[in-house]
């Protein structure tokens, strides 16, 4: 019992000084590329490249998930039709309920991705040179919003058809999607082994969101640094590491105090 | 797991599907289909219930096996 103490002491404290020394060569590294402006060139080919791959990622990205999106969710409702006619399938209803969960999770991901893309390709156009001709930027704009919309609402059609078939396979779940308390009704409308499951999934998501805050809080220092990107993404991290942070511990406090 | 459990015997006993069960117990499909695979033990409560349902007390279904807590560990 000792000796695993000690032992992960001395991981802990060998952690701690590998990270200090990497710290300090990572800083010093950083500092003779800023005095010797190394980067100067590079910082611009990088971005010019990435401001001209914008819009066609966004396309190309808003496209290739709708087109998941939808094989999936027809591949939910093949099964479906399967189940209706062989209703005593156990291993059909299970098949169906795992197959559920892909459209959500690709659809879900995508608008917060095409969201992203989209911010990205309009602010190539407003505040970049990129692109020169205004009528160019006309266009773009427009065709961007249009795309935005258009995928927007089929991802939205993906999330609807998917919740009305776990509707219709468990019809004590009566909340609507349109429900601002739509998430606070379902939970309520599930029983103890799925509340445990989302538990768990919860807890899953904080752990790894931890880890991610705490690359991108190096990631921003770098940025900062290295491209003046100033100091409001660190703070943005920050602040979601933060309230990440903080309301587990309170809610794990009130449910502690529960009862 | 920590139980071993005879819910798909005394269901088929009952002459009802999943989702029936689930209905009686006031649980979903899903959680009957965790149970049955072993995925899931249920609460005292669900297990109780689950045996007024069945017409049986809780040991005649679900099975506590020692050492099975250390291998879930």
């Amino acid at each position: 019992m000792k000796n695993s103490k000690n032992k992960a002491a001395f991981i802990c404290i060998l952690f701690m000084v590998v990270c200090l020394i990497g710290g300090f060569f990572c800083g010093r590294f950083t500092y003779r590329l800023i005095e010797n402006n190394s980067l100067g060139s590079l910082k611009e080919n990088l971005s010019d490249i990435l401001y001209r791959c914008a819009f066609p990622t966004f396309f190309a990205f808003s496209a290739l998930s709708v087109i998941i999106g939808l094989a999936l969710y027809f591949s939910c409702c093949k099964t479906y039709r399967q189940l209706q006619k062989d209703n005593e399938n156990d291993e059909l209803w299970d098949k169906l309920e795992e197959k559920l969960d892909k459209p959500m999770i690709v659809s879900e991901l995508s608008l917060i991705i095409i969201y992203f893309f989209m911010i990205s390709a309009f602010y190539v156009v407003i505040c970049t040179d990129t692109y020169t001709d205004d009528n160019i930027k006309k266009i773009l704009f427009i065709a961007g919003i249009i795309v935005f919309v258009v995928f927007m609402f089929i991802n939205l059609f993906i999330q609807f058809k998917a919740i009305g078939i776990e509707k219709k396979l468990n019809p004590e779940k009566t909340a609507n999607i349109i429900d601002l308390k739509f998430i606070s009704k379902w939970v309520s409308q599930c029983d103890e082994a799925e509340r445990l499951i989302m538990y768990k999934s919860a807890f899953g998501a904080i752990r790894i969101t931890n880890l991610v805050c705490t690359i991108m809080i190096i990631a921003a220092i770098i940025a900062a640094f290295l491209f003046n990107t100033g100091i409001f993404p660190l703070f943005c991290v920050t602040v979601i590491f933060a309230v990440l942070n903080l309301s587990y511990m309170i809610n794990g406090d009130k449910a502690q105090k529960k009862k | 797991m920590p139980l071993n459990n005879r819910l798909k015997e005394y269901r088929a006993k009952l002459g009802v599907n999943q989702q029936e069960m689930g209905k009686l117990v006031q649980t979903s499909r899903q959680t009957i289909s965790q149970i049955e695979r072993g995925d899931y033990s249920p609460s005292v409560t669900l297990a109780l219930k689950i045996a007024k349902v069945c017409g049986c007390t809780v040991e005649d279904i679900f099975e506590y096996v020692e050492g099975n807590d250390d291998e879930e560990q």
